[in-house]
C-alpha cells in the first residue's frame, strides 16, 4: 500500500517510520496525489516526528542530516530515496553509510551534495538592492529550499544590516530585523523603490563587463558556472 | 574625472591578473562582514573566469615600461588614479550586496614602490578601520618597496602576493628591465617568515590566507619543466598557497615579445592541472617531465604520466592504497575518497563502482576489478593512446578548436 502524508516534514518523518513498521513500499506526498481509496492517509504527529529523528541521530548524525537535504531537496521521489536509506541504516547502523554502492545511498548522498553546492553557489548568487528604506533586499529562485541553509551565512556576514531575502518559489522570507533572522511564512509586503541604488548598479555592471578579456571570451564555460535559470535575478545579467 | 570611467579604466587595467581566489580565511568581527574559509565565487565573467573580488589597480600611472603590460610607462593610454575612498566605497557598497568577497588591490608603480605602498596601504587601512570591513583582502605586494611596507601591509591584508612576471631572472631583465630577481624574492621570503611567524601567535594573524604569485606562460621561451620546479620550489620552501599561470595575452608591439595570435590557453591548462597533481596528488616536477620538456597538449598530465610507466598498471581497485589509486587516470580526488569509503563496507563490483558515480571510462585501462580487466588488453601503446583520446575529459575542451576553448583554472580532478 502507498503511504499518503500531509505534506509537512513531520508528515514525512512519521510516514517513513510507518513505513518500516509495516514494510510499505512508497510514500508520497498529498499534493501530488489526491485521495484514492487504496491510499493510506496519515496526519502528522509532531512528538513522534521528533522521536523518529533522534532514532536515527542516536545511529548516526550524518544520516539524520542527509534525511534532512533530501526533505530540503523537494525533487521527485525523495521520500521513496529516503525510505531506502533509512532500511539501509537500520540494518546495517553507522556501518551502513559507507554502503554506497547500494543505489538508494548513493542516489541520496549525491541529491544531499547537490542541495549543498546550490546553497554555496547561493552564497555568492544572491543580490541585494537597497530600498529607499534602508533594507537590503534580494530574490531568490533556487531549485531546491534552501533558505534554511544560508541563514547561518548571511546573519553572520551581514549581522547589523537589516535584510530580506525572499523566495519567490514557495513565498519564504528570511528576514533579519533588529538582531532576529528568522524564515517567515511572508511575502514582502512594501513597495519596493530601488532608485538610489541605479548609481551602483551601474558601477557594478561597468565593472563586470571590464574584467572579461576579449581574447579569452567562452559563454559556454560562463553558462556551465551560472545557468541561465539563476540569471534573472543577479544584477550583472538582470541589467542591460 | 567620474568615478565610473576611473572604475573602467582601473578595472580594465587589473584584469590580466588570474587570482580571485578568496579563501583561506575567516576573518569575523568587523562592522560588516566575514571571510568564508572555503572562499566564494560570486560571479562567472564572459571569459568564464571567476569574479570573486573587486579587482582593481590604484593607479595606472607607471614609472615601469615592462614589455608585455598594457600599463607601460611608453603606451599612449588614459591614466588615472582612484582615492582611498572611492576605492573603500566602491568595495563596501558592493560587498552590501553581496556582489563580491572583498577587495583585490594592485597598482602601477607611481613614482616609485614605497610611495604606491603607502597609498595601497592607506586605503586598505581605512577600509578596515573607518569603514569596519571584515571581508577579504588581497593585497598585492609592489616589487622592490621596504620590507617594513611589506609587514604593514600583511596587517589588514588576508593574502599578499607578489608577482614572479617570469620563470626565470634572463627573462625578467630583458622584459622588466626596472625589476630584478631580488626585488621579487626578498618581499616575498620575508612575508613567508611573517605569515609562518603570525600562524603561531594568538595575538596578531598577518595575511592569515597566505602567500600566492603569478607568472606568465609563453611570454618567453621557458619550458613547462622549468615552471613546473619553480613552482614546486615555491610550494615547498616558501610556502605559497597558489601558484597562477596566466596565458600570455599580447597587447604591446614590442620586437622582444613572440608573435602569438592568440593566449596559449591549453598550455596554462595543462600547467593548472600538472600544478594540482603536484599539491593534491603527491607528484613531483621530475616525474611528469623532464629536462626541457614541455606539457602533452593532447592529453591530462596524469594520462600523460600514465602512457608513460604502463608497467605500473593495472592496478586491483579492491586493495590498491589512497595514493596509488590517486594515481589512476580518471580517478579523481572524490572518486578515490568514495572507493575508500566503499571498500570499509565491501568488495567493489563494476555495477556498484558506476551507482557510486564513479566513472570508468577512462580508468577502465588501468585498473582490475576483484581481478577482471574490462579494458581492452593490448601491448599496443598507440592503441591505447587512440582510445583514451576518444575519452576527453569533458566537452568544454574542444581539441579541434583548442584556442576558443578554456576551462577553469579550479578543474581538480583528473
Amino acid at each position: 500500500m502507498k503511504i499518503i502524508y500531509d505534506s509537512t516534514y513531520a508528515g514525512f518523518l512519521n510516514a517513513l517510520s510507518k513505513s518500516l513498521e509495516e514494510g510499505h513500499e512508497e510514500i508520497s506526498a498529498f499534493e501530488s496525489e489526491g485521495l484514492f481509496e487504496t491510499n493510506f492517509l496519515i496526519s502528522s504527529d509532531l512528538k513522534a516526528a521528533e522521536a523518529f529523528e533522534n532514532k536515527i541521530e542516536k545511529i548516526s548524525p550524518q544520516a539524520l542530516k542527509v534525511i534532512r537535504l533530501l526533505w530540503l531537496s523537494e525533487s521527485k521521489g525523495f521520500e521513496n530515496l529516503a525510505l531506502g536509506y533509512i532500511k539501509n541504516l537500520f540494518k546495517y547502523g553507522a556501518e551502513g553509510l559507507n554502503n554506497i554502492q547500494n543505489i538508494y545511498v548513493a542516489k541520496s548522498d549525491r541529491i544531499a551534495k547537490k542541495v549543498l553546492s546550490e546553497v554555496h553557489r547561493f552564497k555568492g548568487f544572491v543580490r541585494f538592492s537597497q530600498t529607499a528604506g534602508g533594507l537590503m533586499f534580494a530574490e531568490i529562485e533556487p531549485q531546491h529550499n534552501i533558505l534554511p541553509l544560508i541563514k547561518g551565512h548571511f546573519r553572520t556576514r551581514f549581522g547589523k544590516m537589516p535584510f530580506l531575502i525572499y523566495d519567490k518559489k514557495r513565498k519564504l522570507s528570511l528576514v533579519n530585523i533588529e538582531g532576529k533572522c528568522e524564515i517567515k511564512n511572508i511575502e514582502p509586503d512594501f513597495e519596493a523603490s530601488f532608485e538610489n541604488d541605479a548609481e551602483i548598479e551601474k558601477l557594478w555592471l561597468k565593472f563586470f563587463q571590464t574584467i572579461a578579456i576579449e581574447s579569452r571570451k567562452n559563454e559556454k564555460l560562463q553558462k556551465s558556472f551560472v545557468p541561465l535559470k539563476y540569471r534573472r535575478n543577479m544584477t550583472e545579467f538582470r541589467i542591460k | 574625472m567620474e568615478l565610473l570611467e576611473k572604475l573602467e579604466i582601473l578595472a580594465n587595467s587589473a584584469k590580466y591578473d588570474a587570482s580571485c581566489a578568496s579563501s583561506g580565511s575567516d576573518r569575523q568581527g568587523g562592522a560588516i562582514g566575514s571571510a568564508h574559509i572555503s572562499g566564494i565565487c560570486h560571479s562567472w565573467a564572459a571569459d568564464g573566469r571567476c569574479v570573486s573580488l573587486l579587482k582593481i589597480l590604484l593607479t595606472n600611472i607607471c614609472e615601469y615600461d615592462c614589455a608585455y603590460c598594457i600599463n607601460r610607462k611608453s603606451n599612449n593610454i588614459k591614466r588615472t588614479a582612484f582615492s582611498a575612498d572611492e576605492i573603500c566605497r566602491l568595495t563596501a557598497e558592493f560587498y552590501k550586496r553581496n556582489y563580491i568577497e572583498g577587495l583585490f588591490l594592485s597598482s602601477a608603480v607611481i613614482k616609485n614602490p614605497d610611495f604606491t605602498m603607502e597609498l595601497m596601504i592607506k586605503a586598505v587601512k581605512k577600509l578596515r578601520k573607518e569603514y569596519g570591513f571584515a571581508g577579504y583582502i588581497h593585497f598585492k605586494v609592489i616589487p622592490g618597496c621596504d620590507l617594513k611596507l611589506v609587514r604593514e601591509a600583511s596587517i589588514w591584508a588576508d593574502r599578499v602576493s607578489v608577482n614572479i612576471e617570469l620563470p626565470d631572472h634572463k627573462s625578467l631583465e630583458k622584459l622588466c628591465p626596472q625589476k630584478n630577481k631580488e626585488s621579487v624574492f626578498k618581499p616575498m621570503k620575508y612575508a613567508a617568515d611573517l605569515i609562518l611567524e603570525s600562524a603561531q601567535s594568538k595575538k596578531l594573524k598577518m595575511a592569515p590566507a597566505g602567500q600566492s604569485t603569478q607568472l606568465i606562460v609563453g611570454a618567453d621561451e621557458n619550458s613547462d619543466f622549468k615552471i613546473l620546479n619553480l613552482s614546486q620550489w615555491l610550494y615547498n620552501r616558501i610556502y605559497l598557497k597558489r601558484v597562477y599561470y596566466s596565458g600570455f595575452v599580447r597587447l604591446n608591439d614590442d620586437s622582444r615579445l613572440p608573435a602569438l595570435k592568440e593566449p596559449p590557453l591549453i598550455r596554462e591548462h595543462r600547467l593548472y592541472q600538472a600544478d594540482w597533481l603536484m599539491r593534491f596528488y603527491n607528484f613531483k616536477a621530475d616525474e611528469l617531465l623532464k629536462d626541457g620538456e614541455n606539457l602533452n597538449l593532447f592529453f591530462d598530465p596524469k594520462t600523460a604520466w600514465a602512457l608513460k610507466n604502463l608497467d605500473l598498471f593495472p592496478v586491483e581497485i579492491n586493495k590498491a592504497d589512497y595514493e596509488t589509486l590517486l594515481r589512476v587516470p580518471g580517478i579523481g580526488i572524490i572518486s578515490a575518497k568514495k572507493i575508500i569509503k566503499a571498500r570499509k563496507f565491501t568488495s567493489l563490483t563494476a555495477q556498484g563502482l558506476k551507482n557510486m558515480g564513479v566513472s570508468l571510462k577512462k580508468a577502465v585501462y588501468f585498473i582490475t576489478i576483484s581481478g577482471k580487466y574490462y579494458g581492452l588488453r593490448t601491448g599496443n601503446k598507440e592503441r591505447l593512446e587512440n582510445l583514451l583520446l576518444e575519452y576527453k575529459q569533458d566537452e568544454l575542451f574542444d581539441l579541434k578548436s583548442p584556442a576558443r576553448t578554456y576551462i577553469s583554472a579550479n578543474t581538480g580532478n583528473l
